[in-house]
């Protein structure tokens, strides 16, 4: 178990979690490139019970690239991409990377839906690498 | 690419038109994009404000201190929370009035390809630049 903190850009929340693993999922769906306006997510799963958040969180559904919805939650002042629900897997959050205090205590686990990547985005490192999702 | 170029917030409800060629495309690794994206690095493209337009939606200016002083807008969906674009603002080389956009957020993303890279000193040691790109440890001056 590694104790995960972090929190958005204005300060505004904040959250600590107990992660199993340290490994971040990168995610190059359109989604999530919509979402994070940028070109991937980088997402480390955890249990919804061992996540605890503090301040204003909004949430917008949104469709995975699974085709199922995802709760998207962000901060209610400044936008951060927090964390996001996917409602096929129940119970599990799923933290944007980019919001912990220290990003570099996770490396890749693995990419999905590389199919939508653009050319030029490379990750670097022996992960495994799938077209879509990975199950 | 395709002009006009289109795009908007995740849920839609902001929406926007760019009617000229972006002068730059770059990513940015500073750790406030990485906060507010939640990913490793911000792109962006850099369009003549004149050529920007919103089509629909108004969306939510949220002000912050930068790492350099100024003091940055950003526009945001007030629905969603998608970060849009800054404001426009001349630019320090060639006093150009430009909007950086956030170029995820564009309908067809398929022909981006950053040709810069700023604040690569928190670069995540994962992500591999193009090679040949500029690269620029903090911001270009």
């Amino acid at each position: 178990m590694a104790e995960l903190k972090g929190g958005c850009l204005c300060g505004a929340v904040r959250y600590t979690a107990q992660a199993e693993q340290t490994g971040a999922i990168i995610c190059h769906c359109t989604d999530c490139q919509k979402f994070t306006g940028a070109t991937f997510a980088a997402l480390v799963p955890v249990q919804k019970a061992a996540l605890t958040v503090t301040g204003p969180v909004k949430i917008h559904s949104g469709v995975g690239g699974s085709g199922k919805p995802v709760l998207r939650n962000f901060c209610a002042e400044c936008g951060s991409s927090l964390f996001e629900e996917p409602t096929i897997r129940q119970g599990l959050a799923i933290i944007f990377a980019g919001t912990l205090d220290d990003p570099k205590a996770v490396s890749p686990l693995r990419e999905i839906f590389r199919d939508d990547a653009l050319a030029w985005v490379h990750v670097t490192g022996d992960i495994p690498r799938f077209a879509k999702s990975a199950s | 690419m395709q002009l006009p170029l289109t795009g908007g917030c995740h849920c839609g409800a902001v929406r926007y038109e760019i009617a000229a060629a972006p002068i730059l495309t770059y990513t940015c690794h500073c750790t406030d994009c990485q906060r507010i994206t939640g990913t490793a690095f911000s792109l962006a493209i850099i369009v003549p404000e004149s050529s920007f337009r919103l089509t629909k939606g108004e969306p939510r200016p949220v002000e912050r201190i930068a790492g350099s002083g100024r003091v940055n807008i950003r526009l945001l969906c007030p629905d969603c929370g998608c970060w849009i674009s800054g404001l426009g603002r001349p630019d320090p080389v060639s006093g150009q009035v430009v909007r950086r956009v956030r170029a995820g957020t564009l309908d067809d993303r398929s022909w981006l390809r950053p040709t810069a890279h700023y604040f690569t000193r928190s670069k995540q040691p994962w992500v591999t630049l193009p090679l040949g790109d500029q690269i620029f440890e903090a911001q270009p001056a």
